[in-house]
């Protein structure tokens, strides 16, 4: 399991602490919150990808950090300590703080969603909704099949053709041309395989019944247990975290940076695809809280 | 309830209301657990047959009589029960699969027939033991090979545990040793689990030693033969209708020995496996030699080939795809002449599609060249021909290019008599059966009068008949109008009777190049049926043709 136990986890559990952590990182930009999830999602990152794919990402974050925070202490002149003045541009102290806050959010929501693409595979996103929408999710596993057979026709259309004409006219003209040619054939071509793959489909009894689902995921009571740890963790950061992002504020001075429990709550809150892997330790309070029983005559008997 | 699982009793079909019966008086039982062979030349209706056993894939039109599945009309089942009752798998693969998942697709009939998620798991995993799954069971289904995405339409099919398995030409679009995998697998599934298979297939050489019935309709669209696998060869004896080459190459020995007087009368049966074929090859001499020998000692000819002009060469041609991934070509070094048909054989993967495109210059190598004759010009077919069409009507297709090409309307209308296609020309090209697409393929590559032709598979899809005729067009082709050509195949038959030369890639090098006559003598298993079964017991013998010079019978 290269990603973790978290991954393991049931999908709702993976789906409630990602809407968590996207949302709460999406809805303050005091500093140390930011700071706090920006943390927490490279480490997250880190430990999915490694550190080659993760600098990667961060390649091109830094720009878009750099690009909002100038772009907004150019444009927002609401600050109370002017750095430089040229004709209608201010730039002050307030608005770079507030424009690098910003672009530090906007990082850690990407990272999050870097986050999130890796553990929320199709499957577990089909899973969640696919009871409830048996028809959007049986669309989105298809058109996620589709794509890539979608991709390679086009290649083999693109070399038959060129192979056949392409030495013929190099001119702009006859390239776009082969172009359009091209995407005609491609259309036919889907449309062809779409009839047989919708015979297929009629052939295995589609639309005879009502669909149920291949579930592959269980509720065990350790998710039952973390969940409730997690929703208090929420209650928690909620709360502190509104009370302390409304005392903050970044104009006309930037204020205070005060000590609170928030920050605590805040890291335990989006660490927890770090806090399960203590289960691996076999902690004996961590792993009885599991709700493990000793095997009784009673429960072996449960099984007939 | 009947004592058949299908049954057909006076079917009739027609297109559209008032059109012509393409199949009558269809009368024919299976009881349970049989395995039956439907064959017949392409054309003569089997798959509208084999659709009339499923109400949701059946064809438009009209039929009579009476249709019958497990003692029921068809078309009086319940769609889930349909789905259920009547699995049926078909050509294609590639498009059957609906989801993006191997576990998924093997789930998908059992979602929509609604059934509880405890007894789908079960299922689902019974099934994947069954076919072997186990190890792919979390892939993508977009990066299986052809193989395994035919296995997992059947198993998708069979994971509804039907009573009869309905089958059209599985293996079309797969190369041999897939097609032999598929079969073994299949040969389990109605020995192991009992279901009454119903399977049309042109390649009979794998098919017919699991048979236990051979359904044959012939080209009237009447049911010619009902019986088992030996009176169908006795029958096909009688009168030849197209489907000799499609019989194992055992059993044509036999055919012909038996022809000629002289085959082994105690036998009850035709061979039909390369064993049973030496042993009748074998049993077949020493009657002979008994009766006085062979007469003139026979000995096929010498091959040398005349001497010709490289048109195109491939000098140390190192390729791969990506920067990051292994080299698909190392180093081929490769000679193309002129007025003579060159194949290229090898495992799938060894980059025979490559190294064509490579030659048609729409891959350019990393390392080593590609040399061309000035003002050659190479045409290129790559697999899967539909790809080239663009237009309602064929021959307006053909037409396309007429700009380009320098032809007009009466060339066409000659290069589609050439092919035998004028029947065809106001068809949608898309409606052209595996054999026809080929051929208008080809039609309309040489209207662009190309002198160098490379052809990726050229024989995937055909049957016995279609592959004769394009391997005659083949040979006219170079020897009357001097071109190249290069073929890949995995069709080894096909390559010995059509190839000039042949050479063989594996680990992406070429390992060796030779005439195809001593190609196929000097090697000992990659080689033709015929050669293997006359290995030791009469050299020199590659195809049936040579079979029948060596022993005089001509």
């Amino acid at each position: 399991m290269a990603k973790g136990l978290f991954a393991t986890y049931h999908p709702a559990v993976c789906m409630l602490f990602f809407l968590a952590a996207i949302g709460f990182s999406f809805s303050t930009q005091h500093p140390v919150y930011v700071v706090l999830s920006c943390v927490m999602s490279s480490a997250y990152l880190v430990y999915l990808r490694g550190w080659r794919p993760f600098l990667r990402t961060m390649g091109t974050c830094v720009p878009l950090v750099v690009f909002v925070g100038l772009l907004n202490s150019l444009f927002n002149a609401a600050g109370a300590t002017i750095l430089w003045q040229w004709g209608p541009f201010c730039v002050c102290v307030e608005g770079l703080c507030y424009g690098v806050a910003m672009g530090g959010m906007l990082t850690a929501v990407l990272l999050w969603f870097a986050c999130y693409n890796e553990v929320m595979t199709e499957d577990k996103f089909t899973y969640l909704f696919g009871r409830r929408l048996p028809t959007v999710s049986l669309m989105v596993t298809m058109i996620s099949r589709w794509t890539p057979r979608m991709v390679s026709r086009g290649r083999n259309i693109h070399d038959s053709q060129e192979a056949l004409i392409g030495g013929y006219d190099q001119s702009r003209r006859g390239m776009l041309h082969r172009g359009v040619r091209m995407a005609t054939v491609l259309v036919g071509l889907g449309m062809e395989d779409a009839i047989q793959t919708a015979d297929s489909m009629s052939a295995r009894g589609y639309g005879s019944a009502t669909r149920t689902s291949y579930a592959r995921f269980r509720w065990h009571a350790r998710e039952r247990v973390v969940l409730g740890v997690f929703c208090a963790l929420i209650a928690a950061s909620a709360t502190l975290l509104a009370t302390d992002a409304g005392a903050f504020t970044f104009y006309p001075l930037v204020s205070p940076v005060e000590p609170s429990w928030g920050y605590a709550t805040y890291a335990l809150m989006l660490g927890m695809p770090f806090w399960v892997e203590l289960e691996r330790l076999r902690i004996p309070w961590y792993s009885s809280s599991h709700g493990k029983q000793p095997l009784t005559r009673a429960s072996v008997h449960g099984y007939e | 309830m009947s004592e058949y699982v299908v049954e057909m009793r006076g079917y009739a079909f027609s297109y559209g209301s008032t059109g012509e019966d393409v199949l009558h008086d269809i009368t024919f039982g299976l009881e349970n657990g049989s395995f039956a062979v439907l064959c017949g030349t392409s054309g003569s209706g089997k798959s509208t047959l084999l659709r009339a056993l499923k109400p949701e894939l059946a064809v438009a039109g009209t039929s009579r009589g009476t249709v019958r599945v497990l003692g029921n009309d068809p078309y009086h089942l319940s769609s889930v029960e349909s789905a259920t009752r009547i699995g049926f798998v078909m050509q294609d693969p590639e498009n059957r699969i609906v989801t993006d998942t191997v576990w998924h697709e093997l789930a998908f009939g059992l979602e929509s027939i609604g059934m509880d998620t405890q007894t789908m798991h079960r299922r689902v995993a019974e099934t994947a033991h069954f076919f072997g799954i186990g190890s792919w069971f979390d892939r993508k289904t977009t990066d299986l090979s052809g193989g395994q995405k035919q296995l997992l339409n059947l198993a998708a099919i069979v994971v509804m545990q039907p009573a009869v398995l309905v089958l059209d030409e599985p293996t079309s679009q797969l190369d041999p040793i897939a097609a032999k995998g598929f079969f073994d697998v299949l040969e389990r599934v109605n020995a192991e689990l009992g279901i009454t298979v119903l399977i049309t297939e042109h390649r009979l050489e794998d098919v017919l030693p699991f048979a236990d019935r051979v359904l044959f309709l012939g080209r009237d669209g009447t049911l010619a033969y009902n019986g088992n696998c030996d009176g169908f060869v006795r029958m096909l004896k009688k009168d030849d209708d197209g489907l000799y080459a499609a019989l194992p190459a055992a059993t044509r020995m036999s055919m012909l020995l038996e022809r000629a007087g002289k085959g082994t009368g105690d036998r009850a049966s035709y061979p039909v496996t390369v064993r049973e074929g030496r042993s009748y090859l074998t049993s077949a001499l020493t009657t002979i030699s008994a009766q006085g020998g062979l007469g003139a000692e026979p000995h096929p000819a010498e091959r040398t080939l005349p001497p010709s002009d490289v048109v195109l060469r491939a000098k140390d041609v190192w390729f791969r795809y990506d920067r990051k991934m292994p080299f698909v070509l190392r180093g081929v070094d490769f000679d193309l002449c002129a007025g003579r048909v060159a194949a290229l054989v090898g495992g799938n993967g060894s980059g025979k599609s490559t190294l064509l495109l490579a030659l048609a210059g729409i891959r350019r190598p990393d390392r080593g060249r590609i040399i061309k004759a000035r003002n050659l010009h190479v045409a290129l077919m790559t697999q899967n021909p539909k790809a080239l069409f663009t237009r309602d009507r064929l021959v307006d297709d053909l037409l396309e290019w007429s700009d380009l090409g320098g032809y007009s309307l009466s060339n066409t209308n000659d290069m589609l008599e050439r092919f035998g296609l004028e029947q065809l020309r106001m068809r949608h090209p898309y409606d052209l059966s595996g054999g026809e697409t080929q051929k208008a393929a080809l039609a309309k590559i040489l209207l662009l009068g190309p002198d160098v032709l490379l052809l990726d598979e050229p024989t995937k899809g055909l049957d016995a008949t279609a592959k004769a005729q394009v391997g005659a067009i083949l040979t006219d082709l170079t020897l009357r109008e001097d071109k190249a050509v290069l073929l890949t195949s995995h069709d080894l038959e096909f390559v010995s009777e059509v190839a000039h030369t042949c050479s063989m890639l594996f680990g992406h090098e070429i390992t060796c190049t030779q005439d195809a006559h001593s190609f196929f003598l000097d090697n000992l298993f990659y080689s033709t049926p015929t050669a293997r079964i006359a290995r030791g017991i009469l050299d020199g013998c590659v195809t049936t043709a040579d079979l029948a010079a060596s022993l005089g019978l001509g």
